[in-house]
């Protein structure tokens, strides 16, 4: 209402003041008018389920069960935490593996990339384009077909890796391999979004910057290190953030290559979720905790992103 | 068809083969002309050049076999291979440039300075980059990002080729590169079959109410019975992809310009809780969902899968509008309003207009992600409204792996995605990041 | 301390030519600025003399080396930018030490000689804040700190006043050649504006369309302008130019008013003209001294009070206004006819067909 009161006040506004009052009350019915629905929809098919998963996460209770939800308090989060965090702890550092290692490589190859291609060329802009087509399509799609690639006879990843096939590795059902597999996989679908971040980074730096360095007589490694590197440093954490909350969200691509197999060696919070949630025994309250957990880690990170984007907006 | 079948040759020797060549052509034609020489001159030393590199790669790779086996380390073997023969064209490379003999007869230098290029410099650029030994250089940083691409493509490629294959050559070990094209895989994925005995065979041979797809599958001795449940998936994909795209960029539209334009209070903390429903894994969202829908009638059925993408793509299509409306200056709709337009007049006669380019990336962005959409598909989904992407791996439970139906159906999955991509190309960057970051 | 040679140095873009060949020696310390108005072609001069910008054809020697192929980095020469170029995610002390150590010196190198020109910048307080947070003034010191650091043997500056406001010009500018002169350094400077070139340079080079137009020093260029677009270009307002018809040592100017030429000039203007033909007057605002019984008529178009003085704007007839200086007091009202006279041994001659200045035979 103030800041209302605070525009209707503004000087040009003093002569016309009766209609100028109208249109700022119309401005704001409309504004309200327009915001509403997404609110609205966001409230129902968020907010809400967020609020209802939290009051299942306090209750004992199966959705194919017949009982009805049973009130436990913290023991779900007890279970998860401490008593039995033997059986999820290993959901996490899996996660956690998978992060940082696709996380890591997805740095290095996209931002090298983005140098190979920050000078253009002729044909450089459709070059970058094939680059991106990767980050664009399906996971699960992208998972299958890996799938095929990985296979150990049928597939062709065994012959760029091994020249002369003895067996080969099994790919897929290896218990090391598998989890590489999957990074292999990310690695190749997502380095191309951390390149594309690089390339607007590199291409934001202005050339008087390289120019005065030359005339400085500063070496091209002494130019990268003191220049290049912290000019794109925010647009790498962003890059960075975002991936790993995507890690923790990561779903498609392990059920479409390994449904997070063999055994359990590939399974990400997330697949462990869905298979408590809606597999066998369909443990919605336990879940419902982990999901409140995996949600507490996400929210923090998400902090740290959204700060980082609004900087590299307002930069 | 063609009676072609090659497995998969040794990659890497092809691979190298060309990558050197292509290395080879580009860099020398820049030392040749800088001596005054043709470049094509340059461009057959280049590629002799590139040549003898790829043939020491190959060599140097079959010597290295028992070294490899011994180690049981093919890859050791690669990597070494890799590392000698890009020492060797870069050897030669600067061999020919520092060996090649200036032009006598070509005339004069066009400067007179020593050390300057053959040719006048008529365009803008730094004195250490009309140097040919720069310029190479970035021949050769060409040269790797055309490869690394070519690479980073394989993985498509190679399923679009699989889509292509019969049902032997798509499962054959070692893997074919060149085989017989067929449409079996599409007709296989489009269709349900059953199998024909020989006397059915020879039976169905001598009708003619065949069509073309009836004799693709005759071939390997199957009857077409009906049409499978991938088209009915792509169809569900396609409305519910569609729908859900125009609700939340009409939505998104409203909200964005209100938020651009009005004040509202609170609006940092809206948009916050805005972009924050995008952050959620939709796991966690999914089993109070699928309680909800259970008891609302809404599991499985379009409406659900709907509203839920909707809601999804909302936080996003708002950021990404936001961004765009922001860039269209105040003044032009302040102009329409002293001009006697309504607030919504002005929205729809000016700024809808303008943003016109913002809205249309914007909904080809939503449509990717509703139609790449797996997770709550999988779970809130079973028959009547399941979507394709849940769809395509449930093909691989059932007994024999079609991997060349599944592979087709990947790609009828994965062509309107690359078309996209090249539309989209100039605003990628702002998609993925919520608009925050615009392209340079 | 260097000398900076540009022997028939050109710069085509395709084939427009952006530097027309020039040639320009700047002696060891000297100040010479290149000045013309935007797109003559200076920047790209002074670019290519530090090899930001690599030439068409001819040769750039710096103390005789011949230079023109080698990289900037090799030139020891330091450039001041337009817009300054500093490092942005620096401390102005940062930037100030890049050059430093991006030459690998010692770390107490660094800090004392940071230090040293900080203070002969008197620019110490502002050593710890990023460019961003600085304001015009302390970003252009950073940027001069930067290139005085390494003592370079020339320096070249590309309009480094540009992007300041105008109180801050007047000091900058004091500054630089404050500078200039307690280091003896050669400095290349560019600017578009005339005032400034006339303040600082000891030379100045006129350039316009990519081609040198004239050098020389201030009083020079300002006095003795080489053709019409010097005269122009240099003082505000520029020269005055009245066309007229020479006849025998008489000027004929429109609607009958006539200028006798000086007798000195009569022999120049005799053989120019071969006694009878087309010329152009020139003569600065100060030149003309508006009397009673004066030569020239004119009337009052507007008159203007400067501070100190006042510029009548006075129109001649065939539309043609030229600029007067009277004193403070003076006051002339709109439309008044009235008369003036011009310092004989201040006109200058053109002619309209070369746009060339005649020169007098003997000067009187």
């Amino acid at each position: 209402m103030s800041q209302a009161n605070a525009q209707a006040l503004s000087p040009q506004s003093a002569a016309a003041a009766p209609p100028r009052q109208r249109r700022q009350t119309s401005d704001r019915a409309i504004a309200w008018l327009f915001i509403t629905p997404t609110i609205v929809l966001l409230v129902v098919m968020n907010i809400f389920p967020l609020f209802y998963s939290l009051y299942l996460s306090f209750n004992d209770y199966s959705v194919i069960g017949s009982e009805p939800p049973k009130w436990v308090a913290l023991d779900n989060y007890e279970k998860i935490l401490t008593s039995e965090r033997q059986r999820y702890w290993h959901n996490f550092t899996v996660t956690g593996r998978y992060a940082l290692l696709s996380v890591g490589l997805q740095l290095i190859l996209g931002f090298g990339l983005a140098m190979l291609l920050r000078e253009k060329f002729r044909g450089s802009g459709l070059i970058t384009t094939l680059i991106l087509i990767p980050m664009m399509l399906s996971p699960v799609v992208v998972g299958l077909f890996w799938k095929l690639i990985f296979d150990p006879s049928k597939g062709f990843f065994n012959y760029l890796i091994y020249t002369n096939p003895r067996g080969g590795a099994e790919w897929l059902s290896d218990p090391t391999l598998g989890l590489w597999s999957i990074v292999i996989v990310d690695v190749w679908m997502w380095s191309p979004f951390v390149m594309l971040l690089c390339l607007s980074g590199l291409s934001a730096i202005p050339d008087y910057l390289y120019e005065a360095a030359a005339i400085d007589r500063a070496s091209a490694w002494f130019q990268f290190r003191r220049i290049t590197l912290p000019q794109v440093m925010p647009l790498l954490l962003i890059a960075v953030l975002f991936r790993t909350i995507e890690a923790f969200k990561a779903f498609d691509v392990v059920m479409g290559l390994t449904g997070g197999g063999p055994g359990d060696t590939t399974e990400t919070v997330a697949v462990r979720l869905y298979s408590e949630a809606f597999l066998g025994k369909f443990r919605t309250g336990e879940s419902s905790a982990l999901a409140y957990i995996v949600l507490i880690i996400i929210i923090a990170i998400s902090n740290l992103y959204i700060r980082a984007l609004n900087r590299a907006r307002e930069g | 068809m063609f009676g072609i079948d090659i497995p998969l040759p040794d990659f890497w020797v092809v691979y190298f083969f060309i990558f050197w060549v292509l290395v080879g052509s580009t860099a020398a034609p820049v030392v040749f002309r800088h001596k005054g020489h043709h470049p094509l001159i340059g461009i057959v030393v280049g590629a002799a050049v590139g040549a003898l590199s790829g043939i020491a790669f190959t060599l140097l790779l079959a010597a290295l076999q028992p070294l490899a086996d011994l180690l049981d380390d093919p890859l050791a073997s690669i990597l070494v291979s890799i590392v000698v023969s890009a020492a060797i064209i870069l050897a030669l490379l600067a061999f020919v440039r520092r060996f090649v003999p200036e032009s006598g007869g070509a005339g004069p230098r066009a400067v007179e300075a020593a050390g300057g290029p053959r040719a006048p410099v008529t365009y803008s650029a730094r004195v250490d980059k009309v140097d040919p030994g720069w310029q190479s250089v970035q021949a050769l940083r060409a040269s790797v990002v055309i490869m690394l691409a070519g690479l980073t493509l394989i993985p498509v490629i190679w399923m679009a080729m699989t889509a292509f294959k019969s049902y032997p050559d798509a499962v054959a070990s070692p893997p074919k590169v060149v085989f017989d094209p067929t449409l079996e895989g599409i007709v296989t994925l489009m269709t349900k079959r059953r199998n024909l005995d020989s006397a059915q065979i020879a039976e169905y041979e001598a009708r003619d109410d065949l069509n073309w797809a009836d004799r693709i599958m005759l071939k390997s001795g199957k009857a077409i019975i009906g049409q499978s449940d991938y088209v009915k998936r792509l169809r569900n994909s396609l409305i519910i992809a569609g729908t859900s795209t125009v609700l939340s960029v009409s939505m998104g539209l409203l909200a964005a310009y209100a938020f651009s334009r009005f004040r509202v209070p609170g609006e940092g903390d809206l948009l916050f809780f805005i972009l924050s429903t995008r952050m959620l894994p939709p796991v966690v969202v999914t089993i109070p969902i699928f309680l909800m829908y259970r008891e609302l009638g809404l599991y499985d059925t379009h409406l659900g899968l709907i509203a839920l993408y909707t809601a999804f793509n909302l936080s996003f299509s708002v950021w990404l509008l936001k961004g765009f409306i922001d860039e269209i200056p105040k003044e032009y709709e302040e102009a329409a309003l002293v001009d006697g337009y309504t607030r919504l007049q002005a929205f729809r006669r000016i700024v809808m207009p303008e943003a016109v380019t913002g809205i249309a990336a914007t909904t080809v962005f939503c449509f990717i992600f509703a139609w790449n959409e797996y997770a709550f598909a999988l779970m809130l989904t079973t028959d009547k409204a399941r979507t394709a992407p849940p769809h395509i791996p449930s093909m691989i439970g059932s007994g024999v792996v079609e991997w060349a139906a599944i592979a087709a159906g990947s790609l009828f999955f994965l062509i309107p995605v690359v078309i996209v991509t090249f539309a989209l190309r100039k605003y990628l960057l702002r998609g993925v990041t919520f608009g925050a970051i615009r392209q340079g | 301390m260097a000398t900076i040679e540009l022997i028939n140095v050109e710069k085509k873009f395709g084939d427009v030519h952006a530097v027309k060949p020039m040639n320009l020696t700047v002696r060891d310390g000297e100040f010479v600025v290149l000045l013309g108005p935007s797109g003559c072609g200076k920047t790209t001069t002074l670019r290519m003399i530090s090899g930001l910008e690599a030439v068409t054809g001819g040769q750039i020697l710096l103390n005789g080396r011949d230079v023109t192929w080698e990289r900037p980095s090799d030139r020891d020469i330091a450039f001041v930018f337009q817009f300054f170029a500093l490092y942005s995610h620096m401390t102005a002390r940062e930037n100030i030490a890049f050059p430093l150590q991006a030459q690998g010196e010692r770390r107490e190198v660094v800090r004392q000689r940071v230090e040293d020109v900080s203070r002969l910048l008197r620019m110490e307080h502002v050593l710890d804040v990023r460019p961003g947070a600085l304001s015009g003034g302390d970003q252009q010191r950073v940027a001069l700190a930067r290139a005085l650091v390494r003592h370079p043997a020339a320096f070249l500056m590309d309009e480094p006043l540009g992007a300041l406001d105008a109180d801050f010009r007047e000091t900058m500018r004091a500054e630089i050649k404050r500078l200039h002169i307690d280091q003896h350094a050669t400095t290349v400077y560019v600017t578009h504006d005339q005032i400034e070139a006339m303040a600082m340079g000891d030379r100045i080079v006129v350039m316009s369309d990519a081609d040198v137009q004239q050098v020389g020093t201030p009083a020079e260029v300002y006095h003795d302008p080489a053709n019409l677009f010097v005269a122009r270009f240099i003082g505000s307002p520029g020269m005055n130019l009245v066309p007229g018809r020479y006849v025998r040592g008489v000027l004929h100017l429109a609607e009958g008013a006539t200028y006798k030429v000086p007798d000195a000039w009569a022999p120049s203007l005799d053989a120019a003209t071969r006694g009878d033909g087309d010329l152009i007057l020139g003569f600065r605002p100060e030149a003309a001294t508006v009397g009673v019984d004066s030569a020239i008529p004119a009337t009052v178009y507007a008159t203007d009070l400067h501070g100190g003085y006042t510029m009548l704007h006075l129109e001649l007839g065939n539309n043609t206004i030229i600029h007067a200086r009277t004193t403070r007091e003076a006051k002339y009202a709109i439309n008044t006819p009235v008369r003036f006279d011009l310092d004989p041994a201040m006109v200058r001659f053109f002619d309209p067909a070369t746009e060339a200045a005649i020169i007098p035979e003997v000067r009187a």
